[in-house]
This record gives C-alpha cells, sequence and structure tokens, in this order.
C-alpha cells in the first residue's frame, strides 16, 4: 500500500469503511515503512507489530460484518514514550526505565483504543521529555525527516518524525513547554497544545505536573481535530483533569465566522531571530490579516522573564517528581541479592547511573530553587512572576481573541551544534510562557526557510480549542502548505 | 549568585545523585551559567504579586475514600528490583550531612 499513510485520517477512515483498504493493510505498510526507514530516522524506541497485526484483524472483521466504527478504528497511531502503554515497555526515553512494562494504559492512550485506533509503536524523545532537539535520549537522537543531519525539535522528537515521515497516520507528544509545538514546527506538521487539564494526564510519567499536557502531532488540522475529539475529556482519576464539557471539534472546523481580532504580540519576534523566518511567519500573519479580521499589536511585557520562570519551576516540580526513581521500587537499580550498600548509596548509585546529564542537570537546579536559604529567592519569586505572565495574557485576551507569533525563532538547526545547556534552553523563548499559563496553542505549518519548515503559532484562551482548531483551519485550506510532503527514500 | 563546587557536591548529594570524576567540576559550570540566567528575575519587583502554583483554580478535588482490590499486584511486583520482592537496605548514611 504505497504512501498509504501520506492521506488525511479522513480519507483513510472512509476508505477502511468502504473496505477499499484494510486495516491490516495499513498496518503493514506502516512497518513496512518503519522497517525501512526507522534505522535512519530513530523514531521509534519499540514497535509492537503483533499486538497492531491482531487489532487490525479485529477492526477488518468488524468492517466486513457492516459495523460502524469509529472514524480513529484501525488506523495506526503513534505514542510518545512518556505515556504508559500496559504490557508493552514504556521508557521515557531513559536508560532508568529501559525495561518498565507499565499495569495500565495512560488516560489517553486508553481513549484511543477504545476508538480502536492502533498504538504501533512508542516514540523516541529526550529524557523524560527534559529538552528542546530531541538529542538528549538515551536511546539516541531522532533524525530530522526534512534533512538528516538536523535535529527534529524536542522533546516529542519520534513522534513528529513519525508522522512527517509517514510511519503512522498521527502521533501522540507531551507538552510541557514546548514539546509538541516546536517539533511540529521543524517537521511541517501541526502540533496542538491543548489547555492544561483538557486532557488527562493520568498514565504521563510526571515531569512538570503544573504545566504537563498531553498533545497531539498531525499533518492537517483535521487530523488533529480527530485527535482531540477521541482523548479530551474529565477523567476522575486526574484531579487535575477539567470537567468542562467537549465541543465537536471537527465540527468547528466548518464554521466561518472569523468576526474575530487577532493580536501580534511584539515581543516574540526576539533580538537575534532568523530574519528569514521572521519574514515568513510576516507573511502568514498577513495572508491571514486578508481574511478580513482585525489584526492589532499587542504587549505580553513578561515574555522575557517568562522563560527564566519556567527553568525555575520545571526544575523544581523535576527533582519532586523525579525522587520516586529511588532503586527500590520500579526500574533501573544496583540493587542485587548481595548487594552491600545501605539505603542512601542504592540511591546514589541507581540515580547516578540511571539518569543522563541533563536530567541531573534539572534534579540538581530544582533541588537548590528549592532549598532552605534558596526557596523564596528563587522558587517563590518565580511563582510570583508566573502569576504577572499569566495576567499578561489575561490583559491580552481582554483585547483579541487569537495571538499569532512565531513558533521557535529558527528552523532546524544540525545535530550536535548546540552543547550548552542555556543555549538549549533559550530555543524555548516563544513557548514557556503559554505553558506557565495552561493555555491552548497550536503550531501551523506557514512556510519553508532554506528549505525548511516554519511555524505558525496561535494561542488561544483556555478551552477554546474548537476556535483555535477553526481559525489553523481557515489559514490551512489557503495556504496548502501542510500539503508538501517530503521525498524520503521514495 | 554564583555557585561553588561545594554547593553543588552538597546540591547532589540533597538530590541523592552520586557524582564521579569530572562531574562536580562540569556540573558547577553549567548550573552557575543557568543560575545567573535565572537570578535575570532579580529586578522584577514581585513582592506584593500572589504566586501561581497551578492554573485551574480547581481545589479540593475529592473522590471517595473506598478501598478496591489491587488486581495487577503481582505484575507491580515484578517491576521491583529482585522481581519478586520489595526489599529495602539499612537506613545508615541517608541523612549524613554534607
Amino acid at each position: 500500500m504505497e504512501n498509504g499513510l501520506k492521506l488525511d485520517i479522513e480519507t483513510l477512515s472512509q476508505k477502511l469503511a468502504s473496505r477499499e483498504l484494510t486495516s491490516q493493510a495499513l498496518v503493514e505498510a506502516a512497518l513496512e515503512r518503519i522497517n525501512e526507514l526507522n534505522p535512519r530516522l530513530n523514531a521509534f524506541i519499540s514497535v509492537a507489530a503483533d499486538q497492531a497485526l491482531a487489532q487490525a484483524k479485529t477492526v477488518d472483521l468488524a468492517f466486513q460484518s457492516g459495523k460502524i466504527l469509529p472514524t480513529l478504528a484501525g488506523l495506526p497511531i503513534a505514542v510518545k514514550d512518556v505515556l504508559t502503554t500496559k504490557d508493552t515497555t514504556t521508557t521515557a526515553g531513559s536508560k532508568m526505565l529501559s525495561n518498565y512494562r507499565p499495569t495500565y494504559d495512560a488516560e489517553s492512550v486508553r481513549r484511543l483504543k477504545n476508538q480502536q485506533a492502533i498504538v504501533i509503536g512508542k516514540t523516541n524523545c529526550d529524557e523524560f521529555a527534559m529538552g528542546s532537539s530531541g538529542e538528549y535520549s538515551s536511546f539516541g537522537p531522532t533524525r530530522n525527516p526534512w534533512d538528516l543531519e538536523r535535529v527534529t525539535g524536542g522533546s516529542s522528537s519520534g513522534s513528529a518524525a513519525a508522522v512527517a515521515a509517514g510511519l503512522c497516520a498521527a502521533a501522540l507528544g507531551t507538552d510541557t513547554g514546548g514539546s509538541v509545538r516546536q517539533p511540529a514546527a521543524f517537521t511541517n506538521l501541526v502540533g496542538l497544545k491543548p489547555t492544561y487539564g483538557r486532557v488527562s494526564r493520568r498514565g504521563l510519567i510526571a515531569m512538570t505536573s503544573s504545566t504537563d499536557t498531553v498533545g497531539i502531532l498531525a499533518r492537517t488540522v483535521r487530523d488533529a481535530a480527530y485527535l482531540l475529539q477521541a482523548i479530551a475529556g474529565h477523567d476522575p482519576r486526574d484531579a487535575t483533569s477539567a470537567d468542562s464539557a467537549v465541543p465537536d471539534y471537527t465540527q468547528s472546523l466548518h464554521a466561518s465566522r472569523l468576526r474575530v481580532t487577532l493580536g501580534v504580540p511584539t515581543e516574540y519576534w526576539p533580538e537575534g531571530m532568523d530574519k528569514e523566518v521572521a519574514a515568513c511567519v510576516d507573511q502568514a500573519i498577513k495572508v491571514i490579516s486578508g481574511f478580513g479580521v482585525d489584526v492589532v499589536q499587542v504587549s505580553l511585557p513578561h515574555t522575557a522573564a517568562s522563560l527564566p520562570t519556567y527553568y525555575l519551576i520545571n526544575p523544581a516540580e523535576v527533582s519532586s517528581n523525579l525522587a520516586r526513581y529511588d532503586g527500590i521500587r520500579y526500574g533501573q537499580s544496583v540493587l542485587t541479592s548481595d548487594y552491600q550498600g545501605d539505603l542512601g548509596a542504592v540511591m546514589e548509585q541507581t540515580r547516578a547511573t540511571g539518569f543522563g546529564p541533563e536530567v541531573k542537570r534539572r534534579i540538581m537546579l530544582g533541588t537548590f530553587a528549592l532549598s532552605r536559604g534558596y526557596a523564596d529567592r528563587y522558587y517563590l519569586r518565580a511563582q510570583r512572576i508566573r502569576t504577572l505572565v499569566r495576567q499578561d495574557f489575561d490583559n491580552a485576551f481582554s483585547q483579541v481573541d487569537y495571538l499569532l507569533a512565531p513558533t521557535a525563532p529558527d528552523v532546524a538547526w544540525p545535530i550536535g551544534e548546540i552543547v550548552d545547556p542555556l543555549t538549549m534552553y533559550l530555543a524555548d523563548i516563544n513557548l514557556t510562557a503559554v505553558s506557565l499559563a495552561g493555555l491552548p496553542a497550536l503550531s501551523l505549518p506557514c512556510g519553508f526557510v532554506r528549505n525548511l519548515p516554519v511555524g505558525l503559532q496561535i494561542i488561544a484562551r483556555p478551552f477554546d480549542e474548537a476556535g483555535l482548531l477553526g481559525l489553523a483551519y481557515q489559514y490551512e485550506q489557503t495556504s496548502h502548505w501542510t500539503d508538501r510532503t517530503l521525498e524520503l527514500a521514495e | 549568585m554564583s555557585l561553588t563546587e561545594g554547593q553543588v557536591e552538597k546540591i547532589a548529594h540533597l538530590s541523592r545523585l552520586g557524582l564521579t570524576g569530572a562531574e562536580p567540576a562540569e556540573f558547577q559550570v553549567e548550573l552557575d551559567t543557568i543560575v545567573d540566567f535565572v537570578d535575570k528575575l532579580e529586578p522584577y519587583d514581585s513582592s506584593s504579586v500572589p504566586p501561581s502554583n497551578q492554573v485551574t483554580g480547581r481545589t479540593n478535588v475529592f473522590r471517595p475514600d473506598q478501598t478496591e482490590p489491587c488486581p495487577d499486584a503481582a505484575d507491580l511486583i515484578k517491576q521491583s528490583p529482585h522481581r519478586d520482592r520489595y526489599s529495602v537496605p539499612s537506613v545508615r548514611t541517608l541523612w549524613k550531612t554534607a
């Protein structure tokens, strides 16, 4: 089934329902493509070939018996390896969990399976989702299908590479400080970060609990809408899950009610930004202005403060969340039957060998920011400035309905180019404020610079994913950037 | 402020991270640079601003306090270091002061 995975979800679903195509053929094509391309991309950490084929057969039998199945039924979907999957290894991109087999599916995964979507495999990512390039994985860097010598962006690197290269129909990622939006921008995909609480975090291996979200990487806006529909909604087993109603997201794509005001935050074109990327995003905003909407300049004055704020709150929560990897309960451990050391030694040695350098840096930075004598100066101040960052957005959204900005200040950089951890953090300049405020945002393909994809970021009010997708859809229908597919080992 | 190598070793101990070889010196340079960066928040006057530790506004989210059977207990124990039991070595130096 040549190139079938480049079709959109609705088309694939129709072909399955009309039995022009079988799920088995689709899954076999995906597995074949993974076999062929994964050695070069390093997008998948594990592939669930047998389970996927077995599920595909079940779906095909249901279609043959005339059953009407959900839109995602029979479609191969990839899942970032920080979301737990029952009885299949879930590593979080870390040596620490290289043999960890969860006993339950993440709620988002469970909901996908409820729709009879097929989890084809688990995708590579920066270790415990800490990174902006996909290079900090214990399983090696993911390579960008648009240029194999470049990063995919991170931390949902494998999900982005897998969708962009047509190894699956769509993928789940996670976005804590930009980890879905940035790789989407670098690989010409739609990357949706829902409102904090819109999708259950149950089974998302915790990194920064106050900003962790489950997000979506898809080739089109409509595909993203279908996935969000499947995974959104209240989960009583996640205390931070929102119990507000879930609208019909695909329905919102037909609405032509663009009587909205759009804001362009001046701070999101930072000094040192790539000029061609800036021009590319400016051009996209010009196209959107032509929809008859009002576009005004707005200011988010605490944008510069948002990055240091995020890089205090994130490590603080990381240091707390990752304390559970103690060599006693699960995951890698130095503890053997004849181990001679005491409890402190088990912890120190297990964590020394199980965690990579970036995880260690963040644990130590967070421990420092929370330690006696420094907590007020660092952690508490960051929490106070987080309030100011949120107020910036509240003020902006009292004047405008959506904000438009570049997703990233540059295109994907060569693998190995950024070696300094702080320089890596600076790549998140346009991403972390949205996470601190818990807002929904989407990165949308808006052009190419030096043959590499550029993303336009649209930011919305809490729980306005429908409007966000609607606006993105209007632009997508005009621009057709998402139609551009890459030629990789065809 | 700047971090010394001694402070990095103390933080590593508080974090239960055993550092080896050149790690203390390397982390000192990297963490010092990052602490310099987060010190950029100092000029912001935030003393009268309430802190945000979450964005949902939801508080006291409770569920009924009911015990439930745990059907996967055997599978959970398989994840333990010995695969069939939990064992905790003696606590001798855990609370040493660095």
